[in-house]
């Protein structure tokens, strides 16, 4: 695993800002270690990504301890502190508007805004003094001690995506719902789970280089399915290669021609929840139609569902 | 242990599944050093998290104190409350539980960032500082087989207890206050120790010249009767262990708390060794320094006009909900909740101060009270009830009166009333997730707006009078909060984005709400150290003061003019108070004690846990798979007993034996095996052996005796030792439960053999060797407490049972009802309790003892561990001898007055004290075989009991038990009264 010194390192070989050292030993560690490729390759992605988002103004009291730090020239160049915190602060901002951020840019960024946070606290020392005295007219902000503070850097989560679905509640109904369970407990859907074919694209090495590609990656990361259609990382994801050749696999042919398949979509329970209004309420959500049109995602839908329905 | 078992019996009774079901969900990761389990697969997101955390906090503990566990530590991890919390004891073995929602914003009182990591350092204090062994702690711990838990049942575990675990035996605000203080370091700072709240519970105290407890009063009275209760304990021993750390620094004060080779095992005998003076002196000195730091403070303030405000009542109401005005009825409509009665909406009018009760709020929660919106339309108050658990969406309707329920187990909270489309808005938590969600009438589903991501929070909602923008408060990870606006439509459109308003640096925005124009928001914020009200002018977009507050105004209600009613804290809680819409001149900001300390021992500033995002998870844990409890059943304990036992002779004996205490990880599944024997040559060779087992799993129990011998047999009249051998499988479902209203259903299966006495009757003889017993019962309990309550104040309760006995073939069917309801009389904590049963035998002789019910006595043991008011039981009847009268039918009523407790401020020394003192009266009458006149008895009696509340070593509670009563049978004119005395101590 990469050290955050590395992809400090690598962050500011992609801003220019390294020294001829600092270039020397990023060289050095992509020759050697494909990670560090990937990692070098996600964050020029990122860097571009960064291109298409507006600026937005940092907290004004950040941005003047951020300016009190620059006299510090050991610490980083000032035109690269400033990108980084731009950056990161328009990362940690905009998760709530932007539809497309990636797990691994919110941990880069946000350790970023971190990393500022804490030089510009070391900087600046404390007690802060009259820091943002009179912002509110009239009254003397109170002073605070600020260790290290949290940042999202500091928080590990595993496909909260997932479970942030199940806050959805035409979700919820749909799940506890009677044809959900008459589904859930079908034969011939349990025969699909149980499917050769089924199984064997759990094993192929397409289904695994889609799993360890890079847009599957993103797409799990991101950070709501409501925004996944709309999403680069979900058009990434079709015009994934891997993704491609699954669709076009024999054993997905073989899935799709099984008998169990057809069973399924025979079943009256299976038809019933299809016609049911609410099936075509959450059918008409962009939560559902995501999910639905990702195998994977569907895959990790069901098995949390059943376990909702407990 | 006691917060474990709670949790465990709320699961047991979480409505959708039956334990069976849930216990199957149970999943379990484990590293080195933890083994946690949750409580939904749903959970196993957090995983990472949590082990994360875990690693890091523990990491850093080890490094500071030096601490190494014995074994892996337990966590458990769960979803069954609104707001999350955490609990940790060390007994029987280092636990830790994790409630996975949203904190509570209310007032600031717990800052706090990302919650798993906020929650485990705190509890990880805990456990360090109550585990930790010296040599001899550990050569117990090996001659115990582990850390002994006290039992009720064996009162020799208190003191091998104590022997193994001495510092469990603390009070709480020693251990609060330094997990606090560790907590608030460990987070960068963010955290209690420099709490605005904090500040402004002892600046208020000083300002209002009121009392700051010594540490006894703390215990006896100060968590048990102010209106902040247990959160005492956080207030009192955060800020002694910052004046400490201030005062002398932190090498001595982890050196009290380190229970290191030499140290003492009692906390105040380590605080005398390391400090050398008395805990008593330096909590004095304390409270002098306290005084002089808050003048400083109050001066600061007084820097500026102080703003002038008129209370609105004349007395505080404790905690109070979001108030809303009604222009109507010129009244504020708010949730409240004070020491004495219980929770209730009410109206206070804003001319007279006049505070009318409109409805009891079931589950009343710590601070925020309740959840509560305002329709002026339809006159409908909208609040929410089991506040601190999944709460149900109820609707007030203020013409009527009535109230209904609109959706149970919603777990919504936060309401807002948009009056443009008449929807309710509000905040879902749900597995760790906080939804912002809008409920169109008729109110019975929510639909979602949009989910916020892990470790974000809205809350105090409030929507504009046009229906246009919502405001809300924003918390981030590192625990900063915003004030944010999002349009309406665009939040229905999902495509809203919050906009930040105003940003107060590091002080949250709380509690803002419209002007009835739209055109200012008015709002709370501790911006100058001190919660003072803010105007946000919409059109100017400028954020002004409002007030110079000496203590904190909280909660505006704009009224129409020139004016506001606010919430002031005082001593004894909020007063609504009125003051001007009108900005002051300046206001000065306050000092905050650990910003003092931050300067001034700066070691502080490097205790931070490694936050090693390169710790390798995967190498840590292993995959989650299903928790199987008995896979994890292990011995806990193991240590002497000595028992009691009575033959049917009368010749008592004392048995020696030992006791083993067995249970999982969760404390799901339980044995407990006594075995003892008792070389007393009256009793024949067959009695001496005494062998008792105990099983439980979840709603399970399989009970097993031989001649059963009891400790408390050794004392007094009462004996449950029995001849014979006997073996008995219950199960206990619950069929409803909506808290505090529960249903429940226990059957019962059960043989005895070679009896001498009956099983239920200590004083009446087995007229048969063998007997096969079952029963059947159904159970309804509505009770509730006010707050500073000794016991159940008000409510119902009700029961039906089934009874049958087969002896020799026949069948003796019994069948049993009984019913109480209480309620609280006007004088505070005084509650008048009617109990009435009835119970006839349905089939068999009559007169055979199997077909008939007995009455008699107290049924206080000189030394007990059963419920201290024995004489609330069915077969009890104060005045007569135990078992005195049966009858094969009988009527029983009863009438009890309980009187307000006496509280003991300062009544005995830390280690010992009184708490309070506890009068009832009581008369009851008594009918035996109403169907038969010929052999018909009626009695009557009137009695008294005094019960003194002692604790011990800070966690073990005694009762000391007096009473004496007068009998009298009717149709017997020239018979003397009966009269018994009655002396108890109940040790645990």
């Amino acid at each position: 695993m990469l050290s955050r010194d590395q992809v400090e390192l690598i962050q500011q070989e992609i801003d220019g800002a390294n020294t001829p050292e600092g270039s020397a030993a990023v060289r050095s560690l992509l020759a050697q270690d494909p990670e560090a490729r990937a990692m070098a390759a996600e964050l020029r992605r990122v860097a571009v990504l960064f291109e298409q988002v507006a600026e937005r103004e940092p907290p004004a009291r950040l941005k003047r301890a951020i300016l009190d730090a620059l006299p510090q020239p050991a610490r980083a160049s000032p035109g690269a502190l400033l990108r980084w915190a731009a950056r990161g602060l328009r990362l940690v901002t905009k998760s709530m508007k932007e539809p497309i951020m990636t797990k691994k840019a919110v941990l880069i960024a946000s350790a970023a805004a971190a990393v500022l946070i804490v030089v510009a606290g070391i900087v600046t020392g404390f007690p802060p003094g009259s820091r943002d005295a009179g912002t509110i007219g009239g009254v003397q902000p109170a002073a605070r001690y600020h260790g290290k503070v949290m940042t999202e850097a500091d928080v590990s989560l595993k496909n909260p995506e997932i479970q942030a679905l199940f806050q959805n509640d035409q979700i919820l109904r749909l799940v506890r719902s009677d044809v959900f369970r008459q589904v859930m407990q079908n034969q011939a859907f349990r025969e699909l789970q149980a499917n050769a074919a089924y199984r064997e694209i759990m094993a192929s090495q397409a289904y695994q280089q889609l799993m360890a590609s890079q847009a599957y990656q993103q797409l799990m990361a991101s950070q709501a399915y409501q925004q996944l259609m709309a999403s680069q990382a979900y058009r990434e994801l079709q015009a994934n290669a891997a993704y491609r050749e699954i669709m076009a696999s024999q054993a997905y042919q073989q899935l799709m021609a099984s008998q169990a398949y057809r069973e399924l979509q025979a079943n009256a329970a299976y038809r019933e929840i299809m016609a049911s209004h609410a099936f075509r309420e959450l059918q008409s959500t962009e939560v559902f139609r995501s999910v639905a049109q990702s195998q994977a995602l569907s895959q990790a839908f069901m098995r949390e569902a059943m376990r909702v329905q407990m | 242990m006691h917060r474990l078992r709670f949790v465990l019996a709320s699961l047991a009774c979480v409505p959708v599944c039956a334990p069976s079901e849930l216990a199957a969900q149970f999943q379990m990761v484990e590293t080195k050093d933890m083994r946690l389990v949750f409580t939904s697969p749903l959970q196993s997101y957090l995983v990472p998290q949590v082990a994360r955390t875990f690693e890091n906090s523990l990491q850093f503990h080890r490094r500071l104190f030096d601490y190494t566990p014995s074994g892996p530590i337990n966590v458990l991890m769960h979803d069954l409350w609104h707001y999350g919390n955490a609990g940790a004891s060390p007994l029987p073995e280092n636990h830790i539980i994790i409630g996975i929602e949203p904190y509570s914003h209310e007032y600031e009182s717990v800052p706090g960032p990302e919650r798993m990591t906020s929650s485990l350092n705190h509890e990880m204090a805990h456990i360090v500082t109550m585990d930790k062994a010296t040599a001899s702690d550990r050569f117990y711990r090996s001659l115990f087989f582990g850390k002994v838990t006290p039992n009720p049942e064996v009162p020799l575990s208190m003191l091998y207890g104590y022997l193994t675990t001495p510092r469990w035996y603390a009070p709480r605000w020693y251990l609060e206050g330094i997990a606090v203080y560790l907590e608030t370091w460990m987070n960068g700072g963010v955290g209690r120790a420099i709490g605005p709240y904090d500040e402004m519970v002892f600046r208020t105290l000083v300002r209002d010249s009121a009392r700051i407890y010594d540490f006894v009063g703390l215990e006896s009275e100060g968590t048990t009767i102010d209106f902040q209760v247990g959160a005492n304990s956080y207030l009192y021993g955060t800020r002694f262990i910052s004046y400490l750390g201030l005062r002398y620094g932190n090498d001595s004060l982890l050196a009290w708390f380190n229970r290191t080779q030499g140290s003492r095992r009692y906390f105040a005998a380590q605080f005398r060794q390391v400090y050398g003076r008395s805990l008593a002196d330096e909590w004095s000195r304390w409270i002098a320094w306290e005084r002089d730091w808050q003048e400083a403070n109050l001066a600061a303030i007084r820097r500026h006009p102080v703003t002038a405000f008129r209370p609105l009542t004349d007395h505080a109401l404790g905690s109070v909900s979001r108030a809303h005005y009604d222009s109507t009825s010129r009244a504020i409509y708010v949730g409240i909740r004070y020491p004495g009665q219980v929770a209730h909406l009410a109206a206070i009018d804003v001319a007279s101060g006049r505070i009318t009760n409109i409805a009891e709020i079931l589950g009343a929660s710590g601070l925020s009270v309740t959840a509560l919106a305002y329709d002026p339309a339809s006159r409908t108050l909208f609040y929410t009830t089991d506040n601190a658990d999944w709460r149900n969406l109820c609707a007030l309707d203020l013409a009527s009166g009535r109230s209904r329920v609109l959706l149970r187990n919603a777990r919504i909270g936060d309401l807002a009333f948009d009056a443009a489309d008449r929807s309710l808005w509000g905040v879902r938590h749900d597995n760790g997730f906080s939804t912002l969600v809008r409920l169109p009438p008729p109110y019975h589903e929510w639909n979602q707006i949009q989910t916020l991501p892990y470790g974000r929070d809205l809350f105090d909602l409030d929507i504009a009078p046009d229906g246009s923008t919502l405001i809300a408060s924003m918390s981030e990870i590192s625990g900063g909060q915003k004030l944010v606006r999002m349009e309406i439509a665009a939040l229905l459109a999902k495509e809203a984005t919050p906009d930040v308003l105003s940003d107060f640096g590091d002080w949250p925005p709380s509690n803002f709400v419209f002007s009835p124009d739209g055109k200012y928001l008015f709002g709370s914020s501790y911006y100058s150290g001190v919660s003072n009200i803010y105007r946000y002018d919409l059109t100017r977009d400028v954020m002004e003061p409002l007030s110079n507050a000496e203590t904190g105004f909280f909660k505006p209600v704009p009224l129409p003019g020139d004016s506001l009613v606010v919430f002031r804290y005082a001593a004894r809680g909020f007063v609504p108070t009125m003051i001007p819409n009108a900005v002051p001149d300046s206001v000065s900001a306050i000092s905050f004690l650990g910003n003092e300390i931050a300067a001034t021992r700066t070691d502080v500033q490097s205790w931070i846990p490694p936050r090693d995002s390169s710790l390798n998870l995967d190498s840590l844990t292993t995959t989650a798979r299903p928790y199987h409890s008995l896979a994890h059943f292990a011995l806990n304990s193991a240590y002497p007993v000595v028992e009691g036992y009575e033959n049917a002779a009368g010749n008592n004996a004392v048995a020696f034996g030992a006791r083993a205490n067995l249970s999982d990880q969760v404390g799901a599944t339980a044995l407990n095996l006594t075995a003892s024997y008792a070389p007393d040559p009256a009793l024949s060779s067959d009695e001496r052996l005494h062998l008792r087992a105990d099983f439980q799993s979840w709603n399970w129990r399989v009970t097993a005796a031989m001649n059963r011998a009891d400790f408390y047999d050794l004392f007094g009249p009462t004996k449950l030792s029995r001849r014979g051998y006997s073996l008995a499988v219950q199960y206990q479902g619950t069929l409803f439960m909506d808290d505090p209203k529960s249903l429940t259903s226990t059957l019962r299966l059960a043989g005895y053999g070679h009896l001498a006495t009956l099983p239920d009757y200590q004083n009446v003889a087995a007229p048969v060797d063998r007997l096969v017993a079952f029963s059947a019962d159904l159970a309804y309990r509505s009770l509730r407490r006010s707050l500073g309550a000794v016991e159940d104040e008000l409510g119902t309760g009700a029961r039906a049972a089934v009874y049958g006995k087969y002896v020799g073939g026949t069948l003796f069917p019994q069948l049993q009802l009984d019913a109480s309801h209480g309620f609280l009389l006007p004088l505070n904590h005084s509650s008048l309790w009617f109990r009435a049963s009835a119970g006839s035998a349905l089939a068999g002789n009559r007169s055979n003892p199997f077909a008939r019910f007995f009455f008699g006595g107290f049924g206080n043991n000189w030394v007990d561990y059963r419920d201290v008011r024995q004489f609330r039981e069915i077969e009890s009847f104060p005045g007569i001898g135990i078992n005195a009268v049966g009858g094969a039918s009988y009527a029983k009523t009863q009438v009890e007055w309980v009187l307000p407790p006496l509280r003991f401020r300062r009544a005995g020394i830390p280690s010992f004290y009184l708490r309070w003192a506890s009068l009832s009266l009581f008369t009851t009458g008594l009918v035996t075989d109403v169907d038969r006149r010929a052999i018909r008895r009626t009695l009557a009696s009137a009695g008294a009991q005094l019960d003194f509340r002692l604790v011990t070593l800070s966690h073990l509670e005694s009762t000391l038990s007096i009473g004496f009563a007068v009998a009298h049978e009717a149709g017997i004119p020239a018979a003397p009264l009966h009269s018994a005395g009655m002396f108890s101590f109940k040790i645990m």
